[in-house]
């Protein structure tokens, strides 16, 4: 047919229409398509030395804490005869005396019994794609459609097939590319909202490397008043356990890039600890506290083993969190989340440890409410409903000593646990 | 080059497969953005454009189909996008309708060669250039054009038709001005 050859020529002609691009266009190419990459890279290793740089700091003040334990402390004994309780009256007469109260700074043990302790084809290509057609048709061209004979299409040529199967595969392509990239656009340019949970265990740390419990004993005792010779009474309180912990919260996520997102929000966050006592004292005692002062409490509990004590500790986080996107799989991305958080203790009944009187007693004075903490979750998405949930495990650490005590000994709370955000899809 | 193996080395952002593949296809593509605007600078904005685009969707591409065909597909589309965004096509680009232009049965022989052929298609108004680059050369039908440049498929056959023998009465009046290399609308 006539004007089938013309455009079959036309089209061999125009096939062999070539032009030698300058270096600039690929250089500008080159830029854009590693920018992404070597930002991502430049992040990453900006938060791993500064985590390296965390560790080391905890590492280096754990290193000097008087309380380490391989520092065995002068004087000291673990339980006591009772010419030693006398010596023990003695300083406490003396109260009044500077030396006396540094001394009491430094042996006071805050031990705190407890603790205590988530387009070929960008948008561009997407406008293009197929959406407008016949609503922007003015009527009176669909009627010169029907009445036009029209230009045969290329349907009739020889080689129509291959076309139709090229163009059909092409749009197959380029209709799922815009999906998807569309997808990513509005998850790069807007904030989503989540709730994310999480359960495990928590514990009271004497630094990051060191659990509290058993491990040391010494931890919870102090050395003795100036003056008291080896011969300073002190008891041990008692081992710290493990117990429940989990939070519950609400956040809004944004992506940064491609890969890197940030999250914000607020959440809940419980955290217990057990230990074992002796049962319950209505005795007032005048108690030494453990960031130095005196006070007396009308209800104690004696040292022993009788009772399972639970210290629970109500937290509200604000947790500032970056993740970063270690895989390109968009079916089975995994993500490292790394997160800083302030918190705010709401409530505790923990108990803290006298260890002139051998008494557990109740004091939330000396707890810092102000905490924060870092975090660290290696977390596996899975699509939900067109939505995205991720799951994995998280260990979270209290930068902050948890007790406001002169002697060193705060305690820092750690958790470990599951976490699960549920990160809904933008309508 | 296995194109398999060109591929899988583009998605683990080996450097060298990346260069590789413009260099396959940059050649080519600049002769399609050629065709689609109106100046050599305006084809290699959109020839950078669109292998951005490649490389970013790369793994989108299922291999099923080859893959010159995706890249020419993409870069068609980055065409018809700068043209849309750059205000001095805007003008040409509407597709107005006065009325059904008649087809042409003309069948000139073309003893033009590629790149006067090429500068001429470029002479033709925006709109006409673009429905008679994609009709013509690209193979896309009438129906497809309409969606893609949200027209009716009738405005596409009637701006084709008057593209076709507007070219065709170029050609064969060969009115070509050989001092300044273009062909002049008589």
């Amino acid at each position: 047919m006539h004007e089938n050859k013309f455009e079959k020529e036309v089209r061999d002609k125009m096939d062999q229409l070539l032009f030698d691009p300058t270096d600039a266009i690929w250089t500008g190419v080159d830029k854009e398509i590693n920018k992404e990459k070597k930002r991502r890279r430049v992040l990453f290793w900006f938060f791993f030395l500064i985590g390296i740089a965390v560790l080391s700091g905890l590492y280096y003040f754990s290193g000097s804490d008087p309380g380490n334990p391989g520092e065995p402390k002068a004087g000291y004994e673990s339980f006591h005869p009772p010419a030693a309780l006398e010596k023990m009256s003695q300083h406490r007469s003396q109260k009044k005396n500077d030396k006396f109260k540094k001394s009491v700074k430094v042996s006071v043990n805050a031990v705190i019994v407890n603790d205590i302790n988530q387009n070929g084809q960008d948008r561009d290509l997407d406008e293009i794609n197929i959406q407008k057609t016949k609503e922007e048709t003015p009527a009176w061209e669909q009627k010169l459609s029907d009445s036009s004979a029209g230009i045969k299409s290329n349907s009739d040529v020889a080689n129509k097939n291959a076309v139709l199967i090229e163009t059909v595969a092409v749009d197959s392509v380029v209709e799922k590319s815009s999906a998807k990239k569309q997808d990513q656009k509005s998850k790069s340019s807007s904030w989503k909202i989540g709730f994310t949970g999480s359960a495990g265990i928590s514990n009271m740390n004497q630094n990051l490397f060191l659990p509290s419990n058993g491990t040391n004993p010494a931890y919870y005792s102090t050395a003795p008043p100036p003056g008291t010779g080896t011969g300073g009474v002190y008891y041990s309180p008692s081992e710290i356990s493990s117990g429940f912990s989990y939070s519950l919260g609400v956040f809004v996520n944004r992506y940064l890039s491609k890969r890197v997102s940030f999250s914000t929000g607020i959440s809940y966050h419980y955290y217990s600890t057990s230990m074992q006592t002796g049962a319950l004292s209505d005795t007032a005692v005048l108690l030494n506290t453990a960031n130095g002062r005196f006070s007396s409490s009308g209800q104690i509990y004696r040292y022993g083993k009788t009772n399972t004590y639970t210290n629970h500790f109500h937290f509200l986080e604000l947790p500032l969190t970056f993740s970063f996107q270690l895989n390109k799989s968009s079916r089975i991305p995994v993500y490292w989340e790394q997160n800083l958080a302030f918190s705010y203790l709401l409530s505790s009944n923990a108990l803290q440890f006298d260890p002139a009187n051998n008494v557990y007693y109740e004091d939330n004075l000396l707890l810092n409410k102000m905490q924060f903490s870092t975090a660290t979750s290696l977390l596996i998405g899975f699509p939900l409903n067109k939505n995205e949930v991720r799951v994995g495990p998280q260990f979270q650490y209290g930068l902050t000593g948890l007790v406001n005590t002169s002697t060193g000994n705060e305690g820092h709370l750690s958790y470990f646990g599951v976490k699960i955000s549920f990160l809904l899809r933008n309508k | 080059m296995d194109q398999n193996k060109l591929l899988n080395d583009c998605l683990k952002g080996k450097a060298s497969a990346q260069r590789d593949l413009y260099a396959l296809f940059a050649r080519p593509m600049l002769g399609l953005c050629y065709r689609y605007t109106k100046s050599i600078d305006d084809a290699e904005d959109v020839l950078q454009d669109g292998f951005i685009k490649v490389f970013k969707n790369l793994h989108q591409f299922k291999g099923s189909g080859e893959l010159g065909a995706w890249v020419r597909r993409i870069m068609v589309n980055t065409a018809i996008n700068y043209l849309k965004k750059e205000s001095r096509y805007q003008y040409d680009l509407s597709f107005s309708e006065k009325g059904l232009h008649p087809v042409s049965d003309d069948n000139p022989e073309l003893k033009l060669n590629t790149r006067d052929l090429a500068d001429l298609i470029r002479q033709l108004p925006t709109g006409y250039q673009t429905i008679f680059n994609m009709h013509a050369v690209e193979g896309y039908s009438h129906v497809e054009i309409g969606k893609i440049l949200g027209i009716h498929e009738g405005t596409s056959k009637s701006q084709y038709a008057r593209a076709r023998a507007l070219l065709i009465n170029w050609i064969t009046k060969n009115t070509l001005d050989h001092k300044t290399g273009k062909y002049a609308r008589k």
